[in-house]
């Protein structure tokens, strides 16, 4: 009993610190609709530039904190809140995610650019006590300065934003803001102030965890804040991102668990060396699918959504005959140019890149599917394409099957992964569906790779090519052709289900789940089948991948990182055609090299930096900047032809209108009401 | 400079390079003024041959790098370029070799997990005589291997294991292997209590084991207490702590990174847990400059003789004096680059003057007692690409380390005697075949200085 005790006591401390990322994340959720997983990133910009006020340059604290904090914080969030965020209030959820993994991913790179971080390691960051890690001890427990001041902070948090939200009005209105800025317009609140004050009272704590959590870690690093930023979200979904004492409790329980668990489990179990480290994933999963606060639980949806129109259809459905005859025409000889380069002229080094922009793309379209065609948030497409490099990576090296086969059946072990997946996950919408799928890439990071059976261990397994016939696929020029075919079959069965009953069905199901069920559709169902074959075409780009590169790296290639790298890629570029997913295979593959390091000649971190950019750009084309570039091209084109044509002027005139909810703020309208 | 990166990414690699940096060394000569050197080690460097070779022209011989330089881990292993260049210049110099300047190519940065595009880059692109490797994930160890391209660098990698045109600064690493000189360590100390700490990804785990075999074997402690369920990013060890304080541990061994035993280190200050942390790496100045205070009596075993021993050898006078004339910063990074860069030059000279990959692949393997001028414990590359693990012969002669102390915030020398800083176990001693527990032999003090060939 007195070792449970001890444990729950010292679980408080560890607990704090998810307390107060929770917090973060439950303050900017209710303020401001967006689910910030750029939390991290802000934290780390107030962070950084304490750490160069009050250890580089040695002013005293109070000047650095008030500079960092007090300052900055308000006035990164006033930034974010002017150039973003207030173009997405009534955006989808998607899009918000998307905004802020672009920022969790620009962000760092640029403030470690700016401060020259990278050439200077930030060692030995300190928080906000002098002497900060001085223990006091009660007893046979002992807590640091810097321990007891992220305590009181995250009490006096809790306390301060749970009254501001429950006894005044700016707390009232802040939340009026993020159910509905337009009706909140028409009650005479100006919600495009209001909004302004959410981001920077959130932006605001962002900054005062990102000090006050510095000194956890010997170095600054926003990777130190994104791994606590996960941890913590556990925290969050128990308060269902909307009650901070809540959020407070699940911080507390979270440590509190952990330390049971370290106290109380044998530390050679299987069950200590998978159950620990996975606590904080495996109770955001079960939190997720069982807790009763999100049971069936959708996301608050603006009342006047329905006054929104219907997202636009595809530009190319709007073109003329012979234009899209003509564009067919072009982009055939595009990629038939392209690819006679590529098997005549390119050196081996650009064969293989080209290759995997090919291998990737197939990835990449199990993201048109569950997202562009189903509507829905995956954040583990990553995982299931290492389901599908692994499996084909073990079999064929275990069992000494082909490889193409091996590759097959990787594909339906993840088809059918992702199918289990969506059965408890599916009921959940939105964000929360989003984190569910994360919950589960961060357990097969945090348990499944660990074991050597899955992994292959320290040392990756190899995968051999295929030989058919006396095609030997070794040559890669063959596997590069190899890899178009796949690509093409990808793309026709793509294209043919989203054409066909089921993708109708699930367009059915985003413009209105209950108006589909009332015909007969079975949403479950629809689902479960887009999410398996979205897991199914990554577990097989995966094996393609484990084929070309002949190993299945998980590391190199498959983290949840990365995963959520593709995810901001694909979407921002475009998730709902064919040709998004291959603009994201060429554009991680072929950009970064060919425009960044050779033309541009910068060092790769730009290559976060604008890739994070891109998706920021996204808040503002939210059909992706494909579609946005189509439709413009063609309003071009379209214009030219009329003009020859001696037609009317296209501004009279409009080829195709794209009817977005508002892209102005809504203030706008308010305040001319 | 190996300051950890925090991320879930590239665990792997990282903690590898935690536990690649293990105290013990296995060497496969005998050391002690047992030399090798090939015929072609003093041939003439100013004869010049028409070759016909990649990346050899009749100027110059290019060697391209790859390394993690910018990624978002803030691992940054460029400075391995760093101590080639001031290799480079050094021979160069003196006239190149045979009639040749030495030039680095390329250098090209693999960020995270580009490793083998970059090394796919380098071989057709860039037409490299040799490639040098610094990298988080060495992903392209496999082309590297099947190009037979000679390969140097920094074995924090389970994959220069294997192929024999791979020559890092440290041969075939044994994670799991027992060995004398952490239980050694752990005598000189006075500790008899011992705790091991390892986070739960394969690496760290071969680590514990490998700490378990050697107290196992060499019984001058006892693992009191062992937690291989940490999950990497832990930022709370309090009861870890105070579970080995209950058990009165004296020495903890850590195969954790930085951040671990940053972690560590802090919550043994508050709970008054006074025992001496075996730090698998960290031996960076700037590091221990911020955050010694809370390792104060720790112990670090670098790869290589320790910049802190006193005298230096001669190799590091000259590494400090090239570092400094190519203005470059003297780090842990910048010494494995100027090693590898020596290693490369070695194996040149052995080569000869009509010297091609093969040749010089060849010749490298011959190589019995490789200790770059005494600041290596020597290699034998005709073991030395073998997994010890499966290959108990490839342990070789000698298990060597060197130490250094952290006080006041900086690194001091620690159980060198005068010029020898090396402490080793012959092999023959170890009863390795014999069951557990056996004595733990005697070791002997060496610089390696004199010993084996070099390219200096």
């Amino acid at each position: 009993m007195q070792e449970l005790i001890s444990a729950v006591i010292r679980g408080v401390p560890i607990g704090c610190v998810y307390a107060l990322v929770a917090l973060g994340f439950v303050l900017t959720y209710k303020t401001s609709g967006v689910f910030n997983l750029a939390f991290g990133a802000q934290a780390f910009v107030s962070a950084a530039v304490y750490y160069v006020l009050r250890i580089r340059h040695g002013w005293p604290i109070w000047a650095a904190f008030v500079i960092a904090v007090v300052l900055l914080g308000p006035l990164l969030g006033l930034l974010l809140d002017r150039a973003l965020f207030r173009y997405l209030r009534t955006a989808p959820t998607v899009a918000k995610l998307v905004t802020s993994l672009g920022l969790l991913v620009a962000v760092p790179g640029i403030v470690s650019l700016l401060l020259n971080f990278g050439n200077s390691p930030a060692y030995g960051p300190t928080g906000i006590m002098y002497h900060g890690d001085v223990a006091y001890h009660f007893g046979s427990y002992a807590l640091q300065r810097d321990q007891i001041a992220t305590i009181v902070v995250t009490l006096l948090a809790a306390i301060g934003l749970t009254a501001i939200f429950r006894f005044t009005a700016i707390g009232l209105r802040m939340r009026a803001v993020v159910e509905s800025p337009r009706m909140t317009e028409l009650a005479g609140v100006n919600a495009d102030r209001v909004g302004a004050v959410s981001w920077m009272l959130s932006s605001f704590f962002a900054g005062l965890a990102g000090v006050l959590l510095a000194p956890l870690f010997p170095q600054l690093s926003s990777e130190n804040y994104f791994l606590l930023i996960v941890a913590a979200i556990a925290a969050a979904a128990f308060a269902s991102l909307t009650s901070l004492p809540m959020a407070f409790l699940g911080g507390l329980l979270l440590g509190i668990v952990n330390q049971i668990l370290t106290v109380k489990l044998p530390t050679d179990s299987i069950l200590a060396q998978g159950l620990r480290p996975s606590l904080p994933f495996v109770a955001l999963f079960l939190l997720l699918v069982l807790w009763p606060g999100l049971k069936n639980r959708r996301e608050v949806t603006d009342p006047l959504a329905g006054v929104d129109p219907p997202p636009p259809g595809f530009a190319a459905d709007e073109r003329s005959v012979a234009l899209t005859r003509a564009t067919h025409v072009f982009g055939a000889l595009v990629a038939l140019g392209f690819t006679w380069w590529i098997l005549t002229q390119a050196d081996s080094f650009w064969l293989a890149l080209f290759t995997q922009a090919v291998v990737f793309s197939v990835i990449f379209l199990s993201i048109t599917v569950i997202n562009g065609m189903a509507g829905q948030i995956s954040l583990c497409q990553a995982t299931f394409a290492a389901i599908g490099a692994l499996a084909t990576a073990q079999l064929a090296n275990n069992f000494g099957m082909s490889v193409l086969a091996t590759m097959v059946i990787g594909a339906v072990l993840a088809a059918a992964v992702g199918a289990l997946l969506a059965l408890p996950a599916l009921r959940l919408g939105g964000i929360f569906l989003a984190l569910a799928t994360l919950a589960f890439a961060l357990f097969f990071e945090n348990v499944m790779v660990k074991f050597s059976w899955v992994s292959g261990g320290r040392v990756p397994p190899t995968v051999p090519r295929p030989v058919i016939g006396s095609i030997n696929f070794n040559s890669d020029k063959n596997f590069f052709l190899l890899s178009v075919v796949v690509l093409a079959i990808v793309s026709v069965v793509v294209i043919f289900v989203r054409s066909g009953t089921t993708g109708r069905y699930l367009d059915a199901l985003r413009s209105s789940e209950v108006a589909a069920s009332s015909i007969g559709i079975n949403p479950a169902r629809a689902r479960i089948t887009a999410f398996a074959l979205s897991a199914g075409i990554a577990g097989l780009g995966g094996g393609l991948l484990a084929i070309q590169e002949k190993f299945a790296n998980y590391q190199a290639d498959f983290s949840v990182v990365f995963g959520l790298f593709w995810v901001v890629l694909v979407v921002s570029i475009g998730a709902r055609t064919v040709e998004g997913a291959i603009q994201g295979g060429f554009g991680l593959k072929i950009f970064p090299e060919l425009i960044l390091l050779r033309l541009l000649h910068v060092s790769s971190t730009w290559q976060f930096i604008v890739f994070g950019l891109g998706a920021i750009a996204y808040a503002k084309n939210p059909e992706g900047t494909l579609e946005a570039g189509k439709r413009k091209s063609l309003n071009f084109i379209q214009r030219l032809l009329d003009k020859r044509a001696g037609r009317a002027s296209p501004d009279d005139q409009p080829v195709a209108t794209l009817d977005l909810p508002p892209t102005e703020p809504a203030s706008a309208v308010g305040s001319e009401a | 400079m190996r300051i950890r990166g925090v991320a879930l990414l590239a665990t792997a690699a990282l903690v590898a390079a935690s536990c690649g940096n293990a105290a013990s060394k296995s060497t496969q000569n005998t050391g002690a003024g047992s030399t090798v050197a090939p015929n072609n080690v003093n041939a003439n460097l100013k004869v010049h041959h028409p070759i016909t070779e990649t990346g050899v022209t009749d100027t110059a011989i290019g060697v391209d790098v790859v390394a993690s330089i910018n990624n978002p881990l803030g691992n940054n292993y460029g400075a391995l370029a760093d101590g080639m260049t001031a290799y480079f210049a050094m021979v160069n110099a003196g006239g190149g070799i045979y009639g040749r300047q030495l030039k680095i190519t390329k250098v090209r940065d693999d960020g995270l997990a580009n490793n083998a595009t970059q090394v796919q880059a380098a071989l057709s692109q860039d037409n490299p005589f040799a490639v040098f490797i610094a990298a988080l994930l060495f992903t392209g160890a496999a082309t590297l291997a099947q190009a037979n391209v000679p390969t140097f660098g920094w074995n924090i990698n389970a994959e220069w294991t294997g192929p024999t045109n791979f020559f890092p600064n440290e041969a075939a690493l044994c994670f799991t292997c027992a060995g004398p000189v952490v239980p050694w360590v752990a005598k000189q100390l006075g500790a008899t209590k011992v705790g091991v700490l390892a986070y739960n990804v394969p690496q760290s785990a071969d680590c514990l084991k490998g700490d378990q075999a050697s107290f196992a074997k060499f019984s001058t402690g006892k693992i009191v207490y062992h937690d291989a369920s940490i999950s990497f990013g832990v930022t709370d060890l309090s009861a870890q702590v105070a579970n080995m304080k209950k058990q009165g541990v004296q020495l903890v061994l850590t195969c954790m990174d930085l951040n671990g035993t940053f972690t560590l280190a802090k919550e043994m200050a508050a709970q008054g847990l006074k025992a001496v942390q075996i730090l698998p790496n960290g031996y960076d100045q700037a590091f221990m400059a911020a955050n010694g205070k809370y390792y104060e009596g720790s112990m670090v075993g670098p790869q290589f003789t320790a910049f802190e021993h006193s005298p230096q050898p001669p190799e590091m006078k000259s590494f400090e004096k090239w570092m400094n004339t190519t203005h470059k910063k003297v780090v842990e990074l910048s010494m494995q680059g100027w090693i590898a860069a020596n290693q490369f030059v070695t194996g040149l000279k052995l080569a000869g003057p009509d010297f091609n990959r093969q040749k010089l692949i060849s010749a490298m393997n011959t190589l019995t007692d490789f200790t770059a001028g005494g600041l290596l414990a020597p290699i034998d590359w005709t073991k030395g690409h073998l997994d010890p693990a499966k290959n108990p012969e490839a342990r070789g002669a000698l298990d060597c380390g060197n130490f250094v102390k952290i006080t006041s915030n900086k690194f001091v020398s620690a159980f060198a005697q005068g010029d020898k800083p090396w402490v080793c176990f012959k092999h023959a001693d170890l009863q390795v075949t014999n069951p557990n527990p056996v004595p733990l032999p005697t070791p002997t003090n060496y610089s390696f200085v004199n010993v084996g060939s070099t390219g200096g």
